[in-house]
């Protein structure tokens, strides 16, 4: 699935989607909701060699296990906080928008702790 | 790769505007109605799948 599969892919669905918002507002949406599912889907083999090599050269250069799965444990829960943030907005609801990025950020916060415990420990071991 | 699946939404929801203005020129209004509703689900049952093999492939992706 190159990248000119994807972008031919994406114009189209912009084109259906102004057909169709036209008298259906609510299956216009869903068609955006289902192109963006369908091109995520089609690239997590190349996401999931990139984290293997990120996996690879953090434990070669013998960073702690806990670190590296809480960060790519955050890089997957932005995404999806992105992805359902914008499908909000697409169709203008911009409060449940900011409420979704809200919570995103707070569980983000809440799976960061362990790191930012150890550097406040170093920090205050240097102090 | 399911590239389909975008057409077929596009299919139902033409479909379903023309089925309503018909219906609503013959003035069955509730039954215009009926097809909207009908085919929204129908639209809503595919996409909500492909979102719910997203998420699994995520899940599985960044080892939540």
């Amino acid at each position: 699935m190159d990248i000119i599969q994807i972008g031919v892919l994406g114009i189209v669905s912009a084109i259906l989607i102004l057909i169709i918002k036209a008298n259906r507002p609510e299956i216009g949406l869903q068609i955006s909701l289902a192109f963006g599912a369908i091109v995520m889907v089609s690239l997590a083999g190349k996401i999931g060699s990139i984290l293997d090599l990120i996996d690879l050269y953090m434990t070669r250069a013998n960073i702690d296990g806990i670190y590296i799965k809480s960060l790519i444990k955050i890089i997957g829960m932005a995404y999806i906080t992105e992805f359902a943030a914008e499908t909000c907005r697409d169709a203008s609801q911009n409060a449940i928008a900011a409420k979704v990025e809200l919570a995103g950020k707070i569980l983000i916060m809440i799976t960061a702790i362990p790191i930012i415990t150890s550097v406040m420990s170093v920090i205050l071991n240097m102090l | 790769m399911d590239i389909d699946l975008i057409f077929r939404i596009a299919a139902i929801g033409i479909l379903v505007s023309v089925l309503n203005s018909l219906l609503t020129k013959s003035g069955r209004d509730e039954q215009a109605m009926m097809t909207t509703l009908a085919g929204l689900v129908v639209v809503l049952l595919m996409v909500v799948k492909e979102i719910a093999k997203l998420f699994d492939t995520i899940k599985a992706l960044f080892k939540f």
